[in-house]
Formats: C-alpha cells, structure tokens, sequence
C-alpha cells in the first residue's frame, strides 16, 4: 500500500481526533504504520474540526496537514452548509465516507468510490447520544478496505477501554455492516 | 518485550521519563506541553513511577524546585512550552551553571507577542546560549529515545539537557513507535550516580554561591568544556543505544546529501517532511537532500561541514524568528563553513513560524528558490521570509 491520507471533517465534540487515534492502533494491530495529526486552535464544541491522518506499509515522514487526500471523511454533511468543501483538494481516485441518510445531491460524481453510512442513527440505535466516530470508523473500513473491520474493533476497545469499547466496537461493526458503497 | 505502540509526542517523552525512572517531578501546565505532564502525573499516581511530584505555582517555581532536588542528587524531570520557559530563563541558567543534569521535556511553542499557541523555535532559541544541551526531536519515536539519551549523556557531562518536540505538530500527532522494555532501558541507563557533591542536612555545606573574578571565566569554562565534550560522547552513546535498541541516532542525520544540488537543513518535525519531499524530487531527477540537526547545543560543526560539503548549495530553514539579521541555525552553519574556510552559497530561510504549517510545498519553494539564487548568482545577506502573504500585511 503506497501512503494514503485522510482528512477528516467533523464538528467539536463528534470524536474525529479519538477517531483518528484509534486508525493509528488499528494499523498498530494490523503491522502498518499510521499518524492521525489534529489541526488544534482555539476549537470549542459544535465548531468546525479539520483532522488528518495518514496509513502506509512503511513509516512515515511527513509531520504537515494533509492538502491532497486519497480518502475524505465527512463526519456531518451539514459542515458544507458552513462552506467546508469536501472536494478541496481530492484527486481522481479519491474516495469520500460521509454521515447522512441519502447522498448530498451531486457529490457521487466528484469521487471515484462513496461510502455513504447513517452513522447518527446507528449510534442512537446501538449506543445512545454519544459521538458518532465508532460509526464512522466501521463505514471508514467497509468504504477503503484499507484496514479490516476486525482490527478496528480491537483498536477501539484498546483505546477506549474494554466496558465503552465493546459497545463502540458493535457500534463500528453494524455501521460497516450497514455502510452502502457506490462505486465505478 | 519492546510493544509497537500508537503514541504521540508528549506520551513518547512522558513514557522515557517512566522508563529512566526519574525521582522527582515539578512542572506548571502549559498548552501544548500539558498532556505531557499529566501523562507524568498519571504514572505517578498509578504507582508506575516511583517518583515525588511537587505541585508549582509557576515554570520560575517548577525549574527552580527541580533544580533543588538534583542538588540533593536526585534524577529530575521538568517540562514547559513558550512562555513558561521564558519566565524559567533565570533557573535556566542556575541549572546549568550548578552542572545539574536535569531533563526537560519542551512543547516548543512561539513567545508572545503576538499570543500564539502553536509551534515555533523561538522558545528554546532563546535559551540556547545558557549552556544546556539541546535535542530536537523529528518524530515521536525520536522523543521518546531522545528522553532517555539525554538522561544518559546529561549525566555523564553533568548538565542539563532540553528535548524539544514541536507543539501540535508532535506533541498532539499519533503515531507508530516502540515502547521499550524496562530491562533494556535500566542496562542503558543505571541507577542514577550523584556524584560527591550534593547537600545533604546532616553534613551541611554551600552550593551556588557568589563568585569573585578569580574563578569565574575558570568555572565558565569548564562547563564550556563540558558541553563541547557532547560531540564526543553522543556517537558512542549512541552505538551502545543501538546495540542495545536497534535504532541509530545521530548529532545530525543526512539524506541524499553526498552529491546533492541543494541541501535543505531543518530542525524538529519539518526535518521528516524534508525528507520525504527529497525522496520525491530525487525520484524526477531534482538532486536535492536533506540535513536534520538533532543536537543544536552544543552545535556539531565537524560533523555538519562533513556532511554537507560535497553539496553544491545549502539552504536554511529557520522555525523561528530572524528579526534583525539571521535566523539561529543559518548563523550556525554559515559560522561554520567560513571557520572551516569552506565556500558554498547557503541561504537562510524562515518559514512555519507561530504553528503555520511547514509543507511539502513550503520546502519545495525552498528548493527551487534556492536553485534559482545560485544561478543568477545572487547573494543576500539577510533572510527570506519564504512563506509571507504579502495581501495580510
């Protein structure tokens, strides 16, 4: 696998820099090499968070954000009502998960593969009222297949301790079960 | 067994202060240094540190109660970021003249004003004079292995040793690292050896007291002696390091720098980027590399001029402020190259400053600016603020 890098658009307070972590101890698990790089200022809670991450078979050098992402994560469609675009800087092969009911109108055409998953309402049934970023990391996995669903449900109960992770891992489990590729 | 780990920077340096089992601990929150401390605090608390940890109510009072507790020869831990070392600059100097070897893990941050949270080297620059050792991390395994090369290396010379990780960029970035095991890491570092002279209550004497003329340049300079003896000691502890680890660490760590048209020498977490931007434009027939300095104090100039004088130019990225002249690590470089009566075109840059980001096309500007300077043949004398907007100002 050559480098890819994420980046991850989501609100304060919806999980996307623990989410971030937890790609890091799934490829910890699955021998890969991986950095989640949280564009920290002075964020507070409901405002927009730019976060990034990048996955490879070999380490990596680059300590930047990322500018060019192989793959967008939308963790809340309405950030494009804000001006957040999720098609800055993608390429041809880029792929885009995003969080909604149906596909944001126009979007499928700008990405070679989407992955569209309800993780609101997966979280709500699994869960509770509690972030949606397990969700997003089952659709993350289902959408790339970059990394298996298994190892980030092991990433999850290691980062967020066994009693929280187990829900959040069949919280990631059913997402990816759920998440709807459309592709080609 | 050594555990591949996800990480990020302020655990890496919080995890090396566990593993050299420092004995106390004083430091005063600061962003983006505080998760490092807390980290600190935690194996404290859950008793995987057998250490005392002094509450402060500032970096004057955290630098200064370690400084205390090394007096009484005792491995010490302190951290701070930005301002925090700026109002530690007395005790910084109180460190290092009493030959203390305290560790302090920094967060660089930029100094006020302008307020920012965010990277830059202006912090530590300003210390770099005060006769600590300083190391500047590239990746979060380099901040953890860097923790336990400083307590090694800052007891053997008996100074105080800084280990700077950038703020954000490192202190808060998650990445893949190996977390030593405890066996190896106590056959690399023993128990801590203080030495003849400490106080001790029942046997009271003076430390630190006033000095006459007759003594002081004497005293400045063997503790100038003592730093300079770094460039010797680093590579031989680095080979018991590797022996012992397997990984190789260096004064300063080259890339593609033998043949190269331009070097472009960095410090911190840029230095990777470097890399990795060097690897792509060797790949389309661009001769560049690329130089990490990772021991700024003392300065290795033997080991700097060696590897770069067979590169055709080198260009100087500055992460922190060049106001007035040239930033720190140009006018190192550029020293040392004329003391050695070597001449090749080196330009200064200045970029990433107060948390912008130092990209992949900030250094590629670098390059090619640098490319293009030695063709015209042009000389500056003062810097290139590389990454300025010219509509903000």
């Amino acid at each position: 696998m050559t480098e890819k890098e994420f980046r991850i658009l989501s609100r304060g307070g919806q999980g996307a820099v623990t989410a971030a972590h937890i790609l890091v101890e799934a490829a910890v698990l699955s021998d890969k090499y991986a950095q989640a790089v949280p564009n920290f200022g002075q964020e507070r809670k409901g405002a927009p968070v730019y976060t990034f991450a990048r996955l490879s078979d070999k380490p990596i050098e680059s300590h930047t954000y990322v500018y060019n992402p192989d793959i967008v994560v939308m963790f809340d469609s309405f950030l494009m009502e804000l001006g957040i675009d999720p098609l800055e800087g993608i390429g041809e092969d880029s792929i885009l998960i995003i969080n909604d009911r149906e596909l944001p109108h126009g979007i499928r055409d700008s990405f070679k593969k989407v992955g569209l998953v309800d993780a609101w309402s997966i979280t709500h049934e699994v869960i509770g009222n509690v972030p949606p970023n397990a969700a997003m990391l089952g659709a993350i996995a289902k959408t790339t297949g970059l990394l298996d669903i298994e190892s980030i449900m092991e990433a999850i109960v290691n980062v967020m301790g066994e009693k929280i992770g187990q829900v959040n891992a069949k919280c990631a489990k059913t997402a990816y079960e759920r998440t709807v590729v459309y592709e080609g | 067994m050594d555990k591949k780990v996800a990480i990020d920077g302020n655990s890496a340096i919080a995890e090396g202060v566990r593993l050299a089992r420092a004995q106390v601990v004083a430091a005063y929150p600061i962003t983006p240094q505080t998760p490092m401390v807390e980290r600190v605090a935690d194996f404290i608390d859950e008793g995987r540190l057998d250490a005392k940890y002094i509450a402060v109510e500032s970096e004057h009072s955290a630098l200064s109660a370690v400084v205390g507790a090394a007096l009484m020869g005792t491995r010490t831990f302190t951290a701070t970021a930005g301002a925090g070392l700026a109002l530690m600059h007395e005790i910084v100097g109180v460190a290092a003249g009493n030959r203390l070897p305290i560790v302090m893990g920094i967060a660089n941050r930029a100094l006020p004003s302008p307020w920012s949270l965010q990277v830059d080297h202006s912090d530590t620059m300003a210390e770099k004079d005060m006769g600590w050792i300083q190391l500047y991390a590239s990746n979060c395994q380099e901040a953890l292995d860097y923790t336990l090369l400083a307590y090694r290396i800052g007891e053997e010379v008996r100074l105080p040793v800084m280990v700077c990780i950038d703020g954000f960029f490192l202190t808060h970035t998650t990445e893949v690292a190996e977390l030593p095991d405890q066996e190896k890491v106590d056959r690399f570092l023993p128990a801590y050896d203080r030495g003849d002279v400490y106080l001790d209550p029942d046997n009271p004497m003076t430390i630190n007291q006033l000095n006459s003329a007759e003594t002081f340049t004497e005293l400045r300079y063997a503790h100038n002696q003592a730093l300079n003896e770094v460039i010797n000691l680093f590579p031989k502890i680095a080979e018991e390091f590797k022996d012992i680890f397997g990984r190789q660490h260096s004064l300063c760590r080259d890339f593609e720098c033998e043949d190269a048209d331009v070097v472009v020498v960095t410090l911190g977490s840029s230095s990777g980027t470097a890399r990795k931007v060097v690897q792509r434009m060797r790949a389309n027939g661009m001769k560049a590399g690329a130089l990490q300095v990772s021991c700024f104090r003392p300065f290795p100039k033997e080991d700097v001029i060696g590897k770069l004088k067979g590169a055709k130019s080198v260009a100087v990225i500055d992460r922190s402020w060049a106001l007035g002249t040239d930033g720190p690590l140009s006018q190192e470089i550029k020293s040392a190259f004329h003391s050695a009566g070597i001449d090749i075109p080196i330009y200064n840059f200045v970029a990433g400053l107060g948390g912008r980001d130092l990209n992949e096309k900030t250094i590629e500007n670098v390059i090619h600016s640098t490319v293009e300077l030695v063709e015209k043949d042009e000389k500056r004398l003062y810097p290139i603020w590389i990454d300025v907007k010219k509509e903000v100002i």
